[in-house]
């Protein structure tokens, strides 16, 4: 199906890419489909793309890129929502936040978003621990560049 | 809404087996304790509408802006 974007004009996209979010994402909870949208084959940054509205991409990125021991906790309930039955093909991404000033760039660290690459099915996971930051910072504060 | 007052040391009990302890208290913050069993799941409430506001704000992103960002990183 050719889906229409703000931001990559029109995608063709293959029913077996989509991604479903069963509950949508927060402030988003109405739209269930995404694809995603690597920024180049190599980048750690990735869009959500939603197929339901053109206007919303959701930008996202690998999180070790910021936080290299990150390894979020999937609660059961989760594990049994998405059906993952192998750990190693789940995606991680986070989301990204960029303020006018870019040098205080954010990623949610304690809300991952959890992708099983084996049905293409998704969440949003709002970590219980304290151990993430909502808005961790991607350049060290105070770091001139 | 059931209102209880409890001082510091004292505990809640709530359907035989989840238990609060107000462990701190100390000018305007509460420090709490629960024990509840795994799947009982326990959030700062905040953090989905922290979440829900990050989510949005990332939702208007250019590809401008992640460019810029990636040309950034890339010096770091």
């Amino acid at each position: 199906m050719k889906i229409s974007t703000t931001r990559f004009g029109d995608i063709e996209v293959e029913d077996s890419k989509k991604i479903i979010f069963p509950d949508g994402i927060l402030g988003f909870e109405n739209l269930k489909e995404y694809i995603l949208i690597r920024s180049n084959d190599s980048s750690v940054f990735y869009w959500l793309q939603s197929i339901e509205n053109s206007n919303i991409a959701i930008a996202c990125m690998d999180p070790l890129n910021v936080c290299d021991n990150y390894s979020p906790v999937i609660d059961e309930d989760s594990i049994k929502e998405l059906d993952i039955k192998q750990p190693e093909k789940v995606l991680v991404l986070c989301v990204v936040v960029i303020p006018k000033d870019i040098m205080k760039t954010t990623v949610n660290l304690a809300a991952p978003i959890i992708i099983n690459t084996t049905n293409n099915r998704a969440k949003q996971i709002v970590l219980q621990d304290d151990v993430y930051s909502l808005r961790h910072f991607v350049f060290k504060q105070n770091e001139v560049v | 809404m059931l209102i209880l007052t409890r001082k510091k040391d004292e505990q809640i009990i709530i359907s035989s087996n989840i238990s609060i302890t107000i462990l701190e208290i100390s000018n305007d913050k509460v420090k709490i304790g629960i024990d509840a069993p795994k799947d009982v799941k326990i959030f700062r409430s905040e953090l989905f509408e922290d979440t829900k506001q990050t989510n949005i704000e990332s939702s208007s992103i250019s590809i401008e802006a992640i460019e810029t960002l990636k040309k950034k990183l890339k010096k770091k």
